[in-house]
């Protein structure tokens, strides 16, 4: 073979795989789980001002990173923290990707229920799904960038196609006033915009399979700045078209702004199929890299063969997305991950970085 | 608190589901495991050695030291040998005669593969009647030696000297013409074989307009020569195998040496010498034994009659493979988007040559997906056809009494059935069936209720466009997975659809023709190599080959 | 890693094929009606659920709506099952099922039809005023807003009479659900049609709160107009009456929808003068001063003279053009005047955006006046300035 056969992926890769993690079923929830906070129209200002946190924190991780090249973080962590305490912090990430990856996939379930396929029993839709998911994911980590690299232009020229035609039942005075009431309503979104930003704890892991993780930062930056400018772009819209009260009425914001209206004389006068399809791929997507993500991190802390690991997670992720009993259960789950996100990945990058650090000047004196 | 856990416990169902989410795949898993090991992979390096070491087994060692033990030179015993071994063949002929000297001789040849011509005029009538100049007689007649025949006798350019019975043997077979003569040790080989051969016509399956219109052949010396017809070139290089382990077959390798990315080039070379089987008629063979994966439906080497295109893919670095007796090259390694290609997009301008190329992907996205979603639509999501559409095919289903599956599948298949008929029709009759197979049976079949003309239109579409793949390979394997399509899309609608999508794509991200990737230059992202995919941009911006070759020569200009 | 199982391809769509051969939720097309009308009245039995009734059909409920299910196509072999509503002739079939809960009533459709009722195509909502008066205009909608069938581009409507009457149309070849549809893109035309309502607008406007208008239909002899405007007050989302088409065009102007359209005036020997609309241009600015809430509209408009029925005078004259303006003017003006009048003193409501308004350039104002803006609203001034320009004549200039 004249080609590398190890599973290495290029910057732009790493970029795709950021912003295919990022856009998942964020993209028909975000404007109302923002807009029922914020209360305004001015969430879109908290989706930067989210997008800039996720960032930092995004940053921190690729710092840590680099400072144990060829590693991820369930092998380094231990080397930070000890084994103990390291290998509690592994399996709490692995249940957290677990858990991540059985919430899209119940998210994408229940929606294809009920606007694609009503009356087709949950398992079968999640079945299916997920043996294409370990399908792909089995050829390793290579094959997954490539495979997303066909889905995110997809992703984005059909979104932006969508968001465009929409844009004739858009009212700019829905957005307006900016800032009409201060500040604190944009601080008060924050926290659901970090949700839908969840997708930078990735680089935890993929900087190990760089083949240059020097640019891991610019990776992160501009994995982190296409899911924002798209997610700012559907919530301007989806908020301009429905206003703010109504967009809280509405459990599937995005897709109600595309079943508002229908174009004639063009080919097809109805769009959320467009919108549907290309959420099912990032759904897709999603899963898939929570879903190896999980098994790597089972893989290296077990030390075994990442393979039946991955077979033997399907069930597992299985029960789980199947344990929320109603939507209210369902969004709340949501929310939990996202708290735990949070917590997981927005604090524990700067107290190993801190660790790291100190204990590397440490190292550095002890030799000099 | 106990109360809550236990509520979120899922039914016992729940768990039975999660273990056939479980088997399923670890039984395809094992099944393919099983299957893989009985195909033997080409990709894995360690078996394929062995073969070669198995392809000597000693069959009969006897028979085996009789053919290798050289000639004795006596010529009754040497000719009675050879008619031991082959006076049974009812074309092989032996002429006996007498030299001019007195000498004893005798040809022997293979009717309809010697050359006529040669052997009367240049041979016999030189050896019978033309006695050798007074001035040069030798001085013992029995001393006509081979160098003297060779050297004033036989005014032929081919001749070769052949030592022992196998030799002997296995050319006259293959056309050429033996000559013994008593008191000459070596059995002289006369010219080569001239059977019936086709001329060079144009290119059966890849028609163009414009373009050169000459096509390979059967011979492969004649292809060769096609080749290196293309200009002066140096670096051009061929270099030959004999595949085939009872009916031993010439193949070639042609590549360019100061471009080929030279562990492609070992690669291939491996791959050929490590093909083990009696024999290969065609290129197909040798493409079916050195692909990359066997259970793939997507071709790993692409077959062409046109030259032009061979070289061109020479030039961007790949390899083309010629076998004897087959008009069609392989082109190594392929890529999805090379399919989908045509040399006309470079012969005709930039601008239509884009067009062209957008309207094939378009095509593609036809053949594969258009009754998928002509059945998901219409089973599934009447909610997303335009209202007005839905009035008119709600109006023009009725009385069709079949699920728009079977609907679908009645009609594909007999289009299937159509082509296939097509192929092997009589050229006089071929148009007159296509029309009442196509038009009479369609449009009976809407008027018989059995299908709605929607259908019809979407069925028609369909074979149009896969039939607008340059590639006829390719054009079989859209048609084929189009079936996967439509059943996926009668389980799941517009899901299994988009499911089928992702699985299809998830194998083509999988699969590698040679070691390239076989969905580049889609990704990895090559933005180079994007300058000749979907677009086909001027000449003057293509200064580069394709990067994913890694040739060694990047420049196409100087 | 080498390469895994790639066969899964064939083996993964087998076993789909082999396993799930029972397709679930597939209906085919041609199975189904498509709801593509609903009109809502206030319940009273027709004579043919009455007789069925006296059959036996009857489930515990209260007659509170009469929906009329308008459906398609109707095929040849089923018109001697078409209800008493429609001709035999007509391309569509109208059901009545009288009851209370919405979505029941689309249910009862199955024991009446065959072909199930499916609601991706619904185009219009048509509400008649005395059931609005009596109901929350949320309550008749939640099914539909809920509905993942029926799509939130739904048009809603209001009928002055029956709602069912609008469902009804003496063209042969005529829908009429997609006849009011296709109505409403007249806007260009005329500028006494209100920009449309779909569902997903009423949805935000509801429950923001805010009173609204909705187009009014009548309806004769099988005919439908626009004609005017339902005003529904924001607290109680019902009915409290009706704008007519002057105070409409009036209303369309100070929200700034106008995309065509005319003005008609009399000069001052009571002859026909005609303004067509090119262009309008609204702008509302927003005046506070302590509890004192006021608001100026100005507008600006460019039009051509279409019609002018006093041959004495020429449109090359500049005099007589500004002479024209000014006749234009004063009829905006007065429209303006009425519908404003209309709007503060007799309903008491906000209709026209004055509150969106404030919301954008006040909106801590805004944030105090909310709760009782339809009356805050009726005690603020307001002004206007209005500034039409004949731009051209047509191509007569005579």
């Amino acid at each position: 073979m004249f080609t590398r056969t190890d599973d290495k992926i290029t910057t732009a890769q790493t970029v795709v795989i950021i912003s295919c993690y990022m856009l998942g079923s964020g993209v028909l929830t975000l404007p109302r789980t923002l807009t029922e906070r914020v209360k305004t129209a001015d969430g879109w200002i908290s989706l930067i001002v989210g997008g800039l946190i996720v960032l930092l924190a995004g940053i921190c991780i690729v710092k840590l990173c680099q400072q144990y090249p060829g590693k991820t973080i369930y092998q380094f962590v231990q080397e930070i923290v000890g084994s103990w305490i390291g290998s509690c912090l592994s399996t709490l990430m692995i249940l957290y990707f677990v858990a991540i990856s059985a919430f899209q996939i119940r998210v994408m379930a229940e929606v294809t229920k009920l606007y694609l396929l009503e009356g087709t029993p949950m398992w079968v839709i999640v079945m299916s799904f997920m043996w294409i998911g370990l399908y792909l994911i089995t050829s390793g980590i290579n094959s997954m960038a490539r495979l997303f690299e066909i889905i995110l232009p997809i992703t984005i020229v059909v979104l932006l196609i969508c968001m465009f035609l929409s844009s004739e039942i858009f009212e700019i005075d829905n957005i307006r006033p900016v800032l009409g009431e201060g500040i604190l309503p944009v601080l008060r979104g924050l926290r659901s915009t970090v949700f839908v930003f969840i997708g930078y704890e990735i680089m935890f892991i993929l900087p190990a399979f760089m083949q240059h993780p020097k640019k891991g930062v610019k990776a992160m930056i501009i994995g982190t700045s296409i899911p924002l400018v798209m997610y700012m772009i559907t919530y301007i819209m989806v908020v301009g078209a429905l206003s703010v009260d109504g967009v809280v009425r509405s459990t599937w914001p995005t897709l109600d702004l595309m079943r508002s209206f229908e174009i004639t004389g063009l080919l097809f006068e109805r769009f959320e199929f467009f919108l549907l399809v290309i959420w099912i791929m990032q759904i897709f997507s999603t899963f898939t890299i929570t879903f190896y993500a999980a098994s790597m991190g089972l893989a290296q802390l077990s030390k075994r063969n990442i393979q039946p690991i991955m077979y033997g997670l399907i069930p597992i992720i299985f029960i789980v997305a199947l344990l929320p009993k109603n939507m209210n259960e369902v969004f709340d789950f949501g929310d939990f991950i996202g708290s735990v996100s949070i917590y997981l990945f927005g604090l524990l990058p700067v107290v190993l970085l801190l660790i790291t650090k100190i204990f590397k000047k440490g190292a550095l004196k002890e030799d000099g | 608190m106990w109360q809550t856990i236990v509520s979120y416990i899922p039914d016992w169902i729940v768990f039975v589901q999660a273990l056939v989410l479980l088997i399923v795949p670890i039984i395809i898993y094992f099944t393919s495991k099983w299957l893989q090991s009985a195909l033997g992979s080409l990709t894995s390096e360690g078996t394929t050695t062995e073969n070669k070491s198995e392809e000597n087994t000693p069959e009969d060692g006897k028979a085996e030291a009789e053919d290798n033990a050289p000639f004795t030179g006596e010529y009754v015993t040497d000719l009675a040998s050879i008619k031991n071994r082959i006076a049974k063949n009812c074309d092989v002929h032996f002429r006996e005669f007498t030299m001019a000297n007195g000498k004893k001789a005798a040809i022997i040849y293979v009717e309809g593969l010697y050359d006529k011509e040669l052997i009367e005029v240049q041979v016999m009538k030189s050896l019978m009647f033309d006695d050798v100049e007074e001035t040069e007689k030798p001085s013992d007649e029995t001393k006509i030696t081979k160098t003297y025949l060779m050297n004033k006798m036989l005014p032929i350019s081919e001749i070769r000297e052949a030592l022992n019975l196998q030799q002997v043997v296995s050319d006259i077979l293959v056309g050429s013409t033996a000559m013994l003569i008593d008191g000459i040790v070596e059995v002289l080989l006369l010219g080569s074989a001239t059977g019936k051969t086709r001329s060079i016509e144009e290119p059966l399956s890849e028609g163009l307009l414009r373009g050169p219109r000459i096509g390979f052949t059967e011979i492969l010396s004649d292809n060769t020569a096609i080749l290196r017809r293309h200009g002066k070139n140096e670096s051009l290089e061929l270099i030959k195998f004999q595949v085939g382990t009872r009916a031993k077959k010439d193949l070639v390798v042609a590549y360019m040496n100061d471009i080929v990315n030279s562990e492609l080039l070992e690669e291939v070379k491996r791959r050929i010498e490590s093909i083990n089987m009696d024999y290969l008629p065609e290129s197909g063979y040798v493409e079916q034994l050195i692909e990359d994966n066997s259970l793939s439906p997507f071709q790993q080497a692409q077959n062409t009659e046109r030259p032009d295109r061979v070289i061109n893919s020479l030039l961007e670095g790949r390899v083309a493979i010629l076998l004897d007796g087959s008009p069609f090259a392989l082109i190594v390694p392929v890529t999805f988007s090379m399919l989908l290609q045509s040399p006309e997009d470079y012969y005709e301008r930039w601008i239509p040559g884009t067009l062209l190329r957008m309207l094939r992907f378009l095509a593609t996205f036809f053949a594969l997906f258009a009754p998928a979603l002509y059945i998901s639509f219409i089973s599934y999501h009447p909610g997303l056809i335009p209202t007005k559409l839905v009035m008119s095919i709600i109006e023009a289903r009725q009385g069709v009494p079949f699920p728009s599956l079977i609907e679908a599948l009645i009609m594909e298949t007999s289009i299937e059935i159509l082509r296939e008929a097509g192929v092997r029709l009589p050229k006089p009759i071929g148009p007159a069936m296509g029309i009442v197979g196509g038009l009479i049976i369609g449009d009976a079949a809407v008027n018989a209720g059995l299908v709605s003309p929607f259908l019809v239109i979407v069925v028609a579409v369909t074979a149009i466009s896969s039939f607008a793949i340059p590639s006829y390979s390719a054009g079989i394997t859209l048609r084929l997975l189009r079936f996967l399509a439509m059943f996926c899309a009668a389980v799941l609608g517009a899901y299994g659809t988009v499911l089928f999508f992702l699985l299809l794509f998830s194998h083509l991200v999988k699969l590698k023709s040679f070691g390239v990737p076989y969905i580049s230059p889609i990704s990895p992202y090559r933005l180079d190599d994007w300058k000749d995919f979907i677009f086909r941009l001027p000449f003057k911006v293509m200064k580069r080959r394709p990067l994913l070759m890694k040739t060694k020569d990047s420049d196409r200009k100087k | 890693m080498d390469s895994m199982k790639r066969y899964f391809v064939f083996a993964l769509s087998i076993l789909l094929v082999l396993c799930l051969t029972g397709c679930w939720g597939n209906k085919e097309i041609e199975d189904l009606s498509v709801n593509v009308g609903l009109a809502l009245d206030v319940g009273e039995e027709s004579e043919l659920e009455q007789e069925l009734a006296k059959e036996g059909d009857s489930y515990p409920k209260k007659n509170l709506i009469t929906a009329t299910l308008q459906t398609v196509p109707v095929l040849a072999s089923k018109n001697e099952q078409q209800s008493s509503t429609s001709k035999s002739s007509a391309m569509y079939l109208n059901t009545e099922e009288t009851g209370d809960s919405v979505f029941q009533l689309y249910r009862q459709y199955s024991l009446r039809r065959y072909r199930p009722i499916i609601g991706h195509h619904l185009k219009v909502i048509v509400i008649s005023s005395e059931l609005s008066r009596k109901m929350d205009l949320e309550k008749l909608l939640k099914f539909i807003l809920r509905d993942n069938d029926i799509r939130p581009s739904c048009l809603v409507l209001i009928s002055k009479g029956k709602a069912s009457e609008a469902l009804v149309s003496s063209q042969t070849g005529d829908i009429p659900s997609f006849h009011l549809r296709s109505m409403v893109e007249n806007q260009f035309r005329n500028n006494k049609i209100l920009a449309p309502m779909i569902l997903t607008k009423l949805d935000g406007i509801m429950n923001s709160g805010s009173s609204f208008v909705l187009q009014n239909l009548v309806s004769a002899k099988g005919e439908v107009e626009f004609a005017g405007a339902g005003v529904i007050k924001g607290e109680t989302n019902k009915w409290i009456g009706t704008l007519n088409e002057h105070e409409v065009e009036g209303l369309t102007w100070i929200k700034g929808e106008i995309e065509g359209g005319l003005i008609k005036t009399y000069d001052k020997s009571g002859e026909v003068l005609a303004y067509e609309i090119k262009s309008a241009k609204t702008k509302i600015k927003t005046k506070v001063h302590g509890n004192d809430i006021s608001f100026h509209v100005s507008i600006e408009s460019d039009g051509r003279l279409i019609e002018n029925w006093d041959t004495s005078q020429v449109p090359t004259d500049d005099k007589f053009l500004k002479e024209a303006e000014g006749y234009f003017e004063e009829e905006l003006k007065e429209m303006l005047h009425k519908t404003i009048h209309k709007m503060q003193d007799v309903y008491h409501v906000d209709v026209a955006g004055f509150g969106n308004k404030l919301r954008i350039q006040h909106p801590k104002v805004w944030k105090t006046v909310k709760k009782d803006w339809d009356e805050t609203f009726s005690q603020s001034d307001i002004t206007y300035d209005v500034k039409l320009t004949i731009t051209d004549y047509g191509s007569s200039s005579k």
